[in-house]
This record gives structure tokens, C-alpha cells and sequence, in this order.
């Protein structure tokens, strides 16, 4: 069996010239503006201003540091939480059966993920801002007279952000629950399983690697978001991405923002990488 | 009513709520957009073009948006030719390392835009890349990338490669099998690749916001700062018009992606 | 280059000389040599990953031999690339192009040879009527069931005249019934043509219908190559012997040995056999016999044969196999006409088995490269 498995793999191959002439375009690209700039930014925070390790005793020491990198970590915690809490019912129901439902639901978590992030936190600046819709709901209804506070906190970045990364928890969930064979909930009914029973001994153990990748996706994003922090938070829920932008832009401190973009690419990079096994990206990118 | 039932509304109920949330943003805006006032109040008081006018006839809104489209074009073709090239290379290839190459690939969609930024930044600003659109086109190729090569393989993969040994088989050059027999199959993956790769350029914030010039910046930027300095309802209207055009051309990219899939049911 | 072979209307022969390939420590064909007659029907039968379907590639041009040589007719194919080759496939699931219509599938071969319009739409029709298929030129390959899509995938392969046809196993995915219709046109067809077909198939019953003769293989080796009734009588060694047709394998002793016939301690007995190579007396051995040929009568004190005890039969239509098991635990299948008296034994009776010495074939050790 194997014999016949690897020779069809190899029948029909290109040539290595062939391949390798139609691969260099690519790999020419994305190293030379992707990996080389990346590379070299990270390399600056080893040896600038002095080859040492200063910039990263610096970060490490910092409270100030410290303390941003805690609550990007504890902000994408509670992202990933909220996400997988909201999202789950959303992926079961869009796995039904049917037809009403389902599509609507698959609209419902499509349509906001085409759009951009920039769009989408906007929104939410015109719906929770001092003059947004809420407030101005409120004060027109008669029920508060001074607008609430609500941009610019840590509870609007972490809206925002659940927000827009519902979508990469719902799809990969949704995939899990798809791939279920429908026999299976049956058969278990047939065993005499209700519902409840049916769904947390066959249903949820069986989508759990979609649960982790959605999961482990929507932790990876939130560690190294920009847009949304940036627009909706303020000065007291600074968080990885943006005290990089601020060290880079305002600071011009190119080293320390390499350091600190050195310990956010290992945590990021480290995740995807420890877990790849579950992640399946072309799933999030190709969803039907 | 049953238990059942009753834990069948409560359900559908839950799940309407967070639909409701997904949508809420993006529905809010369009309503915004036709507020003729200049804050934003719910239900509007009146409907009024005035923010589209104000758009449209707004110089530095045009030339933002007619930039991006232009580097997005450019990165649709460059992502497209660049990725179905090195999609094939990757399916039908005899490639050592394959794995790795494909693993490398992914990095553009999981390494936080931030650092790409800056480490861009601090490679075009030398050498004069930075608000050009050479400079744009190389980043948002790089970055939309990916995507045509996901797209593209998995539709390799699905064809068999019987297909192109039977062209072989009966005459036809590797070229003129290429043309004649894959190409046409894997046309609608190709065109969904074009779009997504499209969309990325047109969408890309963060990166353009570093390496936009005075000169040359593009819509995302031009957003991003009046989100930050001056939250006026035009960005309703840009806004408004771009998620339409966006919906508009996934259900085309997704149409086309469906009519390529074997018919399973 | 190629018009000169395609053009011409009988086949060629073909000289496989030597030939293996290896995939990095597994052979998939060793050494093979194998001469094909012009016009002749050959089949490739074996196992899956007996090579067979590595052969054929290799034939196509998919794959590069790592030694030996391949000819069609006198001309050396062994390095050609597979598009210059002139001979056509047909493929396991026809790969008929999805995106064209029936009538520019068959076009397909004549266009990348440059044939003008009116010679290819001739053509096509021919093709078309050859395979009863006129009617459904303007098709899509999806609009056909599986049986037409294979009679496309046939035209397609015949249109351009090759001179050889290798087919991949091309009725492996109709059902029973489609099946043997098809083989029975398939092979009219191809004596028609008189183009050389060499046929990859798993299913024994089908080689043995349709060729003229056939090559098994096992683990990348040719081990027999035979006319079907050769095989089926005189298998070369057990593989073969129990690959085609039913086949009673039973292990034993050689007691006595003199030129190709020989006796034989069974369990239950002694039994005759012939053996196609010497034999030594004492040696292990397999005594080879096929069900039909088994005599059963009922236990007679001092009768010779092998004592045995009857556990079961099974009724399949006009033939009944009974199931006897010898001392030792042993089955023994015995395959008797329904109406037959052996037939009407009852389980658990005790029976002889015996059969006519020249019906049995002794096989022992290791067969001997031919």
C-alpha cells in the first residue's frame, strides 16, 4: 500500500529548475519585505545602543513596562473568554440543520468580518462616544443627564476587541461541529442521552479542537492588536502593540520598540507554533 | 410549552443577542451616514446626502481613496501571479523543504502587524520606499500573499492529477496543459484569491499608516487620523460606501469559489 | 513525428527490457522483461503495490525507470517525454476534462497534433459512433452516468489511432452488471482496432476473460506469464496458484519422488500430485488443488484419500461447496454440481477426499527464478 501511495505522489511532479523557478518569486518577496526588515529590527535590540541585553532588562524591570504587558496578556485573556462564551451558541447554530437559521447566522458573522477593523472600531466610537448614539439615546430618553463614560476605558477595548474577533472563534468552532457526523447526536439519543447529556458527552468533546483553535486564534490576535486599542482606549489601557508604536514613533527608541516586539513575536509566534497542530488557518481563510 | 421548547427559545434568544452585537456596528453606521447632523443621533432626525457630497467632493478624501485603490490593484495582479505561481510550485512540485516554505507562508497572517510595521518602516524609509507606491505594493503584496496561496493550493489539491497526465497523455505540452485543463478549473479559486488579496491592500491599516507619506497616504490612514482628530460623520459615509463595495465583491469571490466546488449533495 | 505512428491502424509491439524503479529502499519493480505482440490484449495482474500500476506509469512516460529500456515497435520510448510518446491511456477514473464538453474532450488529442477541422470533426464522429455515444457530443462529463463517462474516456484514448493502449484499471469503478458488459465491448473493440492493449486490473476474473494472455505480479516481480488457461492449470508457484481462481492449499510431507510425480503425507492421508520442478523426498511442500477437481465420497474403511469430516455446505446456485475439515484442523473446500449425490451429504458425516493425481500441483520450497 505504501509503495503504490508514494508513487502516485511522485508521478505527474514538476521538475526541481521548474519548481524552484515558479516558488522564487514568492519566497524572494516575502523575505526580503517581510523577514530580513523583521529580522534586522529584532537584531537592533541586542546591539543598539550597546551590543547587550539592556533594552530587555529595561523592559523586564520597568513596573510601567510590566504592568502593560500584564494587562495585554489579562485583555486577551478576557477577549478569548468572552469570545469563546458568545460564540459558541453562534457556531451550534449555524452548524443546524436547515436553512433560516443557519444563513442568517453565517451572514451575521460574515459581513462584520469582511469589514475593516478600522470601520468597526469607529462604530463603536459613534455607538459608546460621549456623544455617541448611547449617550445621546439616554440623555434625549431623560434617563441620565450627564453623558456616561465609556470610550477610552479598558471596557471599551475589550468590547471592541471581542467584537471583532468573534468571527475567528466562531468559524473554526463551526467547522468542528460541521465535520460531526449527524449519526452521532442520534445514535446517542437512541442510547437513551438527553439533550443535555447528548451534548456534553458527544457533542462538546467532539468540537473541542475547534474550541482550542478558535481559542488559541483570537488569544494570538488580542495579544497584538493595534487598531482597536489604539482608537477606543485610552491612556490607562495602553497595551503591547500600541507602547511598541509609541517607543518607535514618539520615542524613537527603535531598539527598545524591537525589544519589546521581540517578546510580543515569541509569544505570538511561540503559541502558533506550539499548537500549530490544531490551528488550521486555511480553514478561517477558505470558510464555506 | 415543553422544557425542550423552552430551552429552544431561550437558546435561539441568546444567540440572536450576539447576532445583534456582530451587526449592531456595521448597521449603525449607514444610518449615520445619512444624518444631517454633524453628531450622531439615533434614530436620525432627517435623511440627507450631505457627508456622501462631502466625501465625494473632498480632495484629500479622493486622492486617499484613488491611492488605495490604485495599490490595491497592483497588489490584486502582483499577489496573483506572485501566489498562483508558487501555489503550483508548492502542489506540483518536486520541492525540498515544502513544509517549511508553507509554515513561513502563514507568518504574514499571524505575526502582529505592529512589528511588521515598524521593521518595514525602518527597512523602506533608507531607501526612499516609504510613500511610494512601490513601497505599498511590495509590503501588501507580501502581506496578501498568503491568502491567493491558500485558496489556490487547496483548489490544486482537489484536482486530480489525472487530469493533467491524461493532457500529457495525449499531447499536450506542460504549458498547454496548464492553460488548457487546470487553469480553467481553478479559475473562480484564482479570482477569490484576487479578492481577498484586493481586500487585504485596501483594508491594511496599520503597515500604511507607517509607511504613508504626506504625499501618498492611503484611505485607512487618511480614516485613522480623522478617527483620532476629527470624528466627523464623513467617515460614516466612506465607511458606508466601502462595506458595501466589500460585500459586494465576497459574494462575487464566494459565488465563484462555490461554482468551482464538486457538487457534494 | 508522432502522425506517422498515429496514423497507422494496427498496433505495434512492445518490448519491456529490464526494467525497475526504486522509491528511496522499496523496489516497486524489479527487473521486469516482458515482450507484448503487435495487436495482442496483455494483462497486468496482481495485488495492490505489485508494481503493476508503477509499470504502466512508466510506460506512459509519468515515471522514469531506473534501469532497463522501453520500446514500441523498434523505437526506444525510454527517455521520450510523455507527451511525445503517441500512445494513449486510459486513466482508473477516466479524468475526462470536467470543464469541456464530450465532443472537445475527443478533440483534445487531435488539436495538440495540429489535425485541421474537418479531419478532427470526422474523427470525432467516428470515435463517437465506435463507442454508441453520438448522441452526446455537446455533454458535460457530469451530465453522463459512469458507464458513458468510461466510453468517453475511451474515445478519447482511440480517436488519434495509437498504436498501443494502456488502460488503468477502467472498469474499476462500474458496478458487476456494467462491468462484464463493458469488458465484452471493450474487448470487441479492441479487435477491431488491432491496437496492442496492455490492461492493468486486480480483478483475476477480468484478466482471465479478456486478454490474450497475462503477467501477474507480486511484490514488483513478474511472476508468471501465461495464456489465462495456463495459469489457471498450471499456476508457477503458490502466490499464483492462489491468486487465480479457488485454490486449496494444503501443507504436507513429499515421501516419494519420481520425475515430475510425486505422493505426498497430508494431513488425513496420502495424497498424488505432479510438481513442476524436482522434487526430494522428505522436503516440505504445499499440495495446490483446485475445489472442482475434489472427489468426495463417503468414509469407506481403507479407501485412499484423506479421511475428513463434513462441517458445512454452502449452496451457490449451480455449484455447492462443501467444507471439510481433516484431522489436523485443516479445511479442505470441495466445490460439487447442486444436484450431485456429494451434494446431499450431511454435516458432521465423515468423507474421503480424493483427486486425480495430474489435477494437483506440489509446490515445494522456494520456486526457482524461470
Amino acid at each position: 500500500m505504501t509503495t503504490t501511495g508514494r508513487a502516485t505522489a511522485f508521478r505527474g511532479q514538476l521538475s526541481l529548475p521548474l519548481t524552484l523557478l515558479l516558488i522564487a518569486p514568492l519566497v524572494a518577496l516575502l523575505a526580503w519585505t517581510f523577514f530580513l526588515p523583521i529580522g534586522r529590527l529584532l537584531l537592533t535590540s541586542v546591539t543598539e545602543p550597546t551590543p547587550s541585553l539592556d533594552n530587555y532588562r529595561r523592559l523586564l524591570t520597568e513596573p510601567l513596562h510590566l504592568r502593560v504587558m500584564l494587562r495585554t496578556l489579562l485583555i486577551a485573556f478576557g477577549c478569548t473568554v468572552s469570545a469563546l462564551l458568545l460564540g459558541y451558541p453562534v457556531a451550534a447554530l449555524m452548524a443546524r440543520p436547515g436553512r433560516f437559521w443557519p444563513k442568517l447566522t453565517a451572514i451575521c458573522v460574515l459581513v462584520p468580518l469582511w469589514t475593516s477593523a478600522l470601520v468597526r472600531s469607529y462604530a463603536w466610537i459613534a455607538l459608546i462616544g460621549r456623544r455617541g448614539v448611547i449617550n445621546t439615546a439616554l440623555i434625549d430618553a431623560g434617563l441620565i443627564a450627564q453623558p456616561l463614560n465609556m470610550l477610552y476605558t479598558s471596557a471599551a477595548v475589550l468590547v471592541g476587541m471581542t467584537h471583532i474577533l468573534l468571527p475567528f472563534m466562531v468559524l473554526p468552532i463551526f467547522s468542528a461541529l460541521l465535520s460531526l457526523p449527524a449519526d452521532l447526536p442520534r445514535a446517542a439519543a437512541n442510547l437513551g442521552a438527553g439533550r443535555v447529556r447528548t451534548f456534553l458527552t458527544i457533542v462538546l468533546p467532539l468540537s473541542l479542537p475547534g474550541v482550542f483553535a478558535g481559542c488559541l486564534l483570537v488569544f494570538v490576535m488580542a495579544l497584538g492588536f493595534y487598531i482597536t486599542p489604539a482608537l477606543l482606549g485610552g491612556p490607562r489601557t495602553l497595551m503591547i502593540a500600541t507602547l511598541i508604536s509609541q517607543q518607535a514613533t514618539e520615542a524613537l527608541d527603535w531598539p527598545f520598540a524591537g525589544a519589546i516586539s521581540t517578546v510580543l513575536l515569541l509569544m505570538s509566534v511561540g503559541l502558533t507554533v506550539a499548537f500549530r497542530r490544531v490551528l488550521r488557518l486555511d480553514r478561517v481563510v477558505a470558510h464555506d | 410549552m415543553t422544557s425542550r421548547s423552552i430551552g429552544e427559545w431561550a437558546f435561539r434568544a441568546a444567540c440572536l443577542l450576539v447576532l445583534v452585537f456582530l451587526m449592531l456596528p456595521t448597521l449603525i453606521i449607514a444610518p449615520m451616514s445619512l444624518s444631517p447632523d454633524n453628531y450622531l443621533h439615533f434614530p436620525p432626525p432627517g435623511l440627507s446626502l450631505r457627508w456622501y457630497r462631502a466625501f465625494l467632493f473632498a480632495p484629500d478624501w479622493i486622492d486617499a481613496t484613488l491611492f488605495s485603490l490604485q495599490v490595491a490593484a497592483l497588489t490584486m495582479v502582483a499577489s496573483v501571479l506572485i501566489g498562483t505561481a508558487g501555489s503550483v510550485a508548492l502542489v506540483r512540485g518536486r520541492l525540498p523543504g515544502r513544509q517549511a516554505i508553507e509554515a513561513l507562508l502563514l507568518a504574514p497572517l499571524i505575526i502582529p502587524p505592529i512589528i511588521v510595521a515598524i521593521a518595514v518602516y525602518l527597512q523602506f524609509a533608507p531607501l526612499g520606499l516609504t510613500g511610494t507606491i512601490t513601497g505599498f505594493v511590495l509590503i501588501h503584496t507580501a502581506l496578501a500573499v498568503p491568502y491567493v496561496v491558500l485558496v489556490v493550493s487547496a483548489a490544486l489539491q482537489r484536482l486530480p492529477p489525472s487530469l493533467e497526465l491524461a493532457g500529457l497523455n495525449l499531447g499536450a505540452s506542460r504549458l498547454t496543459c496548464f492553460r488548457r485543463i487546470v487553469l480553467p478549473l481553478i479559475a473562480p479559486a484564482v479570482l477569490a484569491g484576487a479578492v481577498f488579496a484586493f481586500l487585504a491592500s485596501f483594508d491594511e491599516t496599520v503597515v500604511s499608516f507607517f509607511i504613508s507619506g504626506t504625499e501618498h497616504k492611503t484611505v485607512t490612514r487618511k480614516m485613522f487620523e480623522d478617527i483620532e482628530f476629527n470624528l466627523s460623520p464623513v467617515i460614516a459615509a466612506a465607511s458606508t460606501l466601502f462595506v458595501v463595495a466589500t460585500i459586494a465583491l465576497m459574494v462575487v469571490a464566494n459565488a465563484s469559489r462555490m461554482a468551482s466546488k464538486p457538487q457534494k449533495n | 513525428m508522432n502522425r506517422g505512428i498515429a496514423t497507422r491502424n494496427s498496433g505495434l509491439s512492445v518490448h519491456i527490457d529490464g526494467v525497475s524503479r526504486r522509491y528511496g529502499r522499496v523496489t516497486a519493480v524489479a527487473d521486469v522483461s516482458l515482450q507484448v505482440a503487435a495487436g495482442e490484449f496483455l494483462s497486468l495482474l496482481g495485488p495492490s503495490g505489485s508494481g503493476k500500476t508503477t509499470l504502466l506509469m512508466m510506460l506512459a512516460g509519468f515515471e522514469q525507470p531506473d534501469e532497463g529500456r522501453l520500446l514500441v515497435g523498434d523505437r526506444d520510448l525510454t527517455h521520450v517525454a510523455p507527451n511525445k510518446r503517441g500512445i494513449a491511456m486510459v486513466f482508473q477514473r477516466y479524468a475526462l476534462f470536467p470543464h469541456m464538453t464530450v465532443a472537445e474532450n475527443i478533440a483534445f488529442p487531435l488539436r495538440t497534433r495540429g489535425i485541421g477541422r474537418a479531419e478532427r470533426d470526422e474523427k470525432i464522429r467516428n470515435a463517437l459512433a465506435m463507442v454508441k455515444l453520438d448522441e452526446y457530443a455537446a455533454r458535460k462529463p457530469a451530465e453522463l452516468s459512469g458507464g458513458q463517462q468510461q466510453r468517453v474516456a475511451l474515445a478519447r484514448a482511440i480517436v488519434f489511432d495509437p498504436p498501443v493502449i494502456l488502460m488503468d484499471e477502467p472498469l474499476g469503478a462500474l458496478d458487476k452488471k456494467l462491468r462484464q458488459h463493458m469488458q465484452v465491448e471493450l474487448k470487441q473493440l479492441q479487435r477491431r482496432l488491432g491496437a496492442t492493449v496492455i490492461y492493468v486490473t486486480h480483478d483475476q476474473e477480468e484478466a482471465l476473460t479478456m486478454s490474450d494472455r497475462v503477467a501477474v505480479m507480486n511484490h514488483g516481480r513478474l511472476v508468471q506469464l501465461g495464456f489465462p488457461r495456463e495459469l489457471y492449470d498450471r499456476p508457477a508457484d503458490p502466490f499464483v496458484a492462489d491468486f487465480i481462481g479457488d485454490m486449496n492449499l494444503l501443507p504436507g510431507t513429499i515421501t516419494a519422488a519420481s520425475g515430475s510425480a510425486c505422493t505426498i503425507q497430508l494431513d488425513g492421508g496420502l495424497a498424488f500430485g505432479i510438481a513442476p520442478h524436482p522434487l526430494v523426498a522428505g522436503a516440505a511442500a504445499r499440495v495446490a488443488i483446485r475445489p472442482e477437481h475434489v472427489v468426495l465420497s463417503p468414509a469407506r474403511a481403507g479407501a485412499p484419500g484423506l479421511q475428513g469430516r463434513l462441517t458445512q455446505t454452502v449452496f451457490n446456485g449451480g455449484t455447492t461447496v462443501i467444507l471439510v475439515e481433516l484431522p489436523g484442523g485443516t479445511m479442505l473446500h470441495a466445490s460439487v454440481g447442486t444436484r450431485s449425490e456429494q451434494a446431499a451429504l450431511q454435516p458432521g458425516a465423515p468423507v474421503v477426499a480424493s483427486w486425480a493425481p495430474d489435477q494437483a500441483i506440489v509446490f515445494s520450497g522456494f520456486a526457482p527464478p524461470a
